[in-house]
């Protein structure tokens, strides 16, 4: 059905002259289906290199790269994501700054707990890199099934259901910004990020548990699990 | 060589796992490789600003954890750098040429003759007040009396304060809990060494008909009082001043006047307003003609520094070059005087920054100097914000 | 009823054949207007009586074949005169005079203009070359001939004012106009009224309060870079008067400047246009200073050494002043103030 709508809406855009105009269908692009997405980062490259298979990419054409994927000393694919995620109304400059004053506030409490920390074995532990504590945040957070509600019998059933990588990420960005956004109105976003980012990497905390309770959901749902198919 | 490498959109999927764009372990890899490269190490003096030379630009020294806690527990140093004391561990400056420029001229000042006034100027986050920092250090070992202003502009900022009309100075106008902060923290820098000269006042002071301070009495009384009589603490500002002039000019100690953004004193605007609601000019409140009286060159055996700000104007496009800030009118106040430049970072300092930063792992990932030198134009406090996330 | 029938047919038959012979006159009208071949083949078919003639009303039998108009001879269109043109020709003679640009009368592989698809267009039906004013009159043979020619005419420069600078010297005051020729039913253009008078106003005698007093008079009229004065005069509705009017407020100006008035005692410091330390309070705290450092010294009379070193501040204090904040002034500010306090 929604293929049908696509296609309806197609047409109606190839008479129409602004297509940017219209947001509903993102996927239209500028670029025939020869050009290839660019490579920004240099160590991407490097693997496509040795790899190899930069060598059928060389003679093809590339799409211009976007201004938010480069190859900066800050650039990383997961806060590029993250900061997409986070933006609202457009607004990539706030939402990059707060990420920023968030990541600031990561490495002041981590660095702070080195410091304190006098047994050298345990404060070789501690992360105080912000950014790795941001990846691996992310990855504890990523749940493995959902719940789907789908209707069978005239009633509605909340079915198990694997999801792919990139769904995931998603669920796992979205819970830690909500984390974060779940605070008194006296403190900053950044600085409660902080906290709810430094927990999910040690596999606690809000978003951990809202994960666990998800999964727990699941299980006690897989009756359900075979109105995946039919 | 660094080529545009491409890779078709749907074989992200096909890619070799470690390219995968969720994944992280490209990233993860490529920050394992820098985190390999060697962390570099600081540059440090063990030595305390006293024997400060040229030789240690761009080394760090440490403030001690003592004179943190006692000379510099009510302030003197910037809120901003105040937070990193704790991330950092300790409490470093930089060593950098102005300072050591003015260092050596307060060395070299003869103290027999009037005060000589230093102005600091630069663009702001160049570390003007950080200088100031650095001058309290030395000033405070080597024995001199500080009367420090940390920011002019807090007098007059707030609005609901609400000025009061002087009884010793009519026209004028009085900010009695400004002054009485200031005391304190006055107080808290220079008690002791007011205790070791056994510093006295010249005359008796008649405050009210009970309330009087006899002659020949000790400063920290007078100091007391204005704490303690939140009234009368604007006149025990100008009148401690008045006193520490003639004990420096009687040779019984030294004084060292520091002013950070002293042309707010000049300003044709503040927030302020008196009773009848009207609006305060800067330089009607006592505290203001205080000062400009300490600043006079009419005592001895002392000196005054004093930093001018591009803050403390509301134009568009302010310089930052004294006279444009301070005016004729401040101009003739502080003149003549000697103007040092508090310049963007040299290369070589950067990269003594940048070193600093990769000790105290303010810096996780090293790198990518070329692009924060570009990005921050090597202005120290813009280097550090850009740091502040990596 | 049968003969009514009969009557009515015949009838017909007379009213029919009468018509076809109308019919048939007027073919023929039209027919010899055509040409005489025709005309016999159509007596032809008349006179044969067995043949039912057909009226022809498209006159498809009589179309004559499409003819071509004949074309209009062409013009004869010379080649350029460039072709012709011998190679030692005085040019001043084949374009004596300024003209819109000819292709065949300019010898130039000249071209102008942009072409998307190749090189930009040559001289030919080229409207932009005609567009754009051209110099061909004024080549340097030209000038030199009218200059030959008009040599004549002229006296020798007189002696003594060789160089720019003599001239300024012995001619002061320049006094610029302009004469219009006007293309209307009067020859008067009201331009032509206007007189531009400018000098130097340091060749006028003058001391510090006048100079002062002048500049406040002139204001604007005076450019600082060059120290000239300009003063334009047009209120009056002739030349000469306007040029009298023009040395007259400068006379007055001048005298003017001279005067001084009481009021003129007035004047503050704040109304100064530039810095004077000697009025200014700084002059008497540097003194201060000197006297609190080294007491022996008398405030009136510096000894040479103090001298020099408040002169020396004096001077970039003045210059921080008058000139503005810069790497230079401030540079040289600081240096004054350490050798003072230092």
């Amino acid at each position: 059905m929604s293929s049908l709508i696509l296609k309806l809406q197609f047409q109606l855009l190839k008479s129409c002259n602004n297509l940017w105009t219209i947001g509903q269908i993102s996927k239209y692009s500028q670029y025939s289906k020869q050009y290839v997405n660019p490579v920004p980062t240099k160590q991407d490259q490097q693997l496509l290199e040795e790899s190899g298979e930069i060598k059928p990419l060389k003679f093809l054409p590339i799409k211009a790269a976007c201004n938010n994927e480069n190859s900066l000393y800050n650039y990383d694919p997961v806060v590029r994501k993250f900061h997409n995620f986070l933006m609202r109304g457009g607004n990539k400059d706030l939402a990059r700054s707060l990420l920023d004053k968030a990541f600031e506030n990561v490495k002041r409490m981590q660095l702070a707990r080195y410091h304190k920390e006098t047994d050298p074995e345990e404060k070789a532990k501690i992360i105080t890199d912000p950014l790795k504590i941001l990846h691996k945040a992310v990855e504890n957070c990523k749940p493995l099934l959902v719940l789907i509600s789908v209707k069978r019998g005239g009633a509605y059933y909340q079915v198990p259901m694997p999801i792919r990588e990139t769904t995931a990420t998603f669920y796992s960005m979205n819970w830690l910004i909500e984390a974060g956004s779940d605070k008194a109105r006296t403190s900053r976003w950044h600085d409660r990020m902080a906290i709810e980012l430094i927990d999910a990497s040690e596999n606690k905390g809000r978003v951990i548990k809202r994960k666990q309770d998800l999964h727990k959901q699941c299980e006690a749902n897989r009756a359900y699990a075979h109105y995946r198919w039919g | 060589m660094p080529t545009l490498i491409l890779r078709p959109l749907k074989k992200i999927w096909a890619l070799p796992t470690q390219m995968r764009l969720f994944s992280s372990e490209a990233t993860a890899a490529a920050v394992a490789n820098n985190v390999q490269r060697k962390r570099a190490v600081a540059l440090r003096t063990p030595a305390d600003p006293l024997s400060h030379t040229e030789k240690d630009i761009g080394h760090s020294y440490t403030i001690p954890e003592s004179i943190l806690s006692s000379f510099f527990s009510l302030g003197g140093i910037p809120k901003t750098y105040a937070e990193n004391i704790k991330t950092f561990n300790e409490a470093a400056i930089m060593i950098r040429p102005h300072t050591i420029e003015l260092l050596n001229y307060l060395r070299k000042a003869n103290y027999a003759h009037p005060p000589i006034r230093y102005v600091l100027y630069g663009k702001p986050g160049c570390g003007k007040t950080m200088t100031i920092t650095h001058v309290l250090h030395f000033a405070h070992l080597s024995g001199f009396i500080v009367a420090h202003i940390p920011w002019v502009w807090n007098w007059y900022r707030r609005s609901r304060i609400q000025a009061v009309s002087s009884e010793s100075k009519p026209g004028l106008v009085n900010l009695p809990i400004e002054a009485m902060t200031w005391l304190k923290y006055f107080l808290s820098q220079n008690e002791e060494i007011i205790i070791k000269s056994n510093l006295r006042t010249s005359k008796e002071y008649v405050w009210s008909p009970r309330e009087t301070t006899p002659a020949d009495s000790p400063l920290i009384e007078l100091i007391q009082h204005g704490i303690g009589r939140v009234k009368y603490a604007c006149d025990v500002v100008d009148v401690l001043i008045d006193e520490l002039k003639l004990n420096s000019t009687n040779n019984r100690c030294k004084m060292m006047i520091v002013i950070d953004g002293f042309n707010a004193f000049f300003l044709p605007f503040s927030n302020l307003k008196k009773e009848d609601k009207s609006r305060v000019i800067p330089d009607q409140v006592t505290l203001a003609q205080t000062f400009f009286k300490a600043v006079q060159p009419d005592w001895c055996n002392g000196a005054v520094v004093v930093t001018v700000d591009q803050f403390n104007t509301r134009d568009e496009q302010p310089q930052e070059t004294p006279l444009y800030l301070l005016k004729k009118r401040g101009l003739e106040v502080i003149d003549p005087f000697i103007p040092i430049e508090v310049p963007y970072l040299s290369t070589y300092e950067f990269h003594c920054l940048l070193d600093y930063y990769e000790d105290r792992l303010w810096i996780q990932r090293p790198g990518a100097r070329e692009e924060l030198e570009f990005l921050s134009v090597k202005n120290p406090y813009e280097l550090f914000k850009l740091c502040a996330p990596l | 009823m049968l003969h009514l029938n009969r009557s009515l047919d015949v009838c017909n038959k007379v009213l029919y054949q009468q018509l076809t012979k109308l019919r048939f006159i007027s073919t023929t009208a039209c027919i010899f207007t055509n040409g005489p071949s025709t005309g016999s083949k159509n007596e032809q078919s008349f006179n044969d009586d067995d043949e039912f003639r057909v009226l022809d009303l498209k006159r498809i039998q009589q179309k004559q074949p499409f003819q071509r108009r004949p074309m209009r001879p062409k013009a004869v269109v010379p080649p350029p005169r460039t072709q012709k043109m011998a190679e030692d020709q005085v040019w001043s003679d084949v374009w004596p005079g300024p003209r819109t640009f000819h292709p065949a009368v300019v010898p130039l592989p000249v071209r102008q203009g942009r072409n998307r698809h190749g090189p930009s267009p040559d001289k030919f039906g080229n409207a932009e070359l005609m567009k754009i004013p051209n110099f061909l009159h004024l080549t340097p043979p030209a000038i030199k001939k009218h200059c030959d020619a008009l040599k004549k005419f002229c006296t020798p420069w007189p002696a003594g004012l060789e160089t720019d600078e003599k001239c300024e010297q012995h001619f002061p005051i320049d006094v610029i106009t302009t004469d219009y020729c006007h293309s209307s039913p009067t020859i008067r253009d009201p331009l032509a009224r206007i007189v531009t008078m400018r000098f130097k106003l340091g060749r006028l005698p003058m001391d510090r309060h006048s100079r002062d007093k002048f500049l406040r008079l002139v204001r604007d009229r005076h450019d600082v870079d060059t120290d000239t004065v300009t003063i334009v005069t047009d209120r009056c509705p002739l030349k000469t008067q306007n040029y009298q009017y023009a040395h007259y407020l400068l006379t007055a100006l001048f005298h003017e400047s001279w005067n001084f008035e009481e009021w003129e005692k007035e004047k503050l410091e704040t109304d100064m246009e530039y810095y004077d330390w000697d009025l200014n309070p700084s002059k008497s705290k540097v003194v201060k200073i000197v006297k609190a450092i080294d007491p022996s010294v008398d405030e009136e009379n510096l000894p040479e050494e103090w001298k020099s070193k408040v002169d020396n501040y004096r001077e970039a204090l003045t210059q921080l002043f008058n000139k503005g904040e810069n790497t230079d002034t401030l540079q040289n500010y600081k240096d004054a103030s350490l050798k003072l306090l230092f």
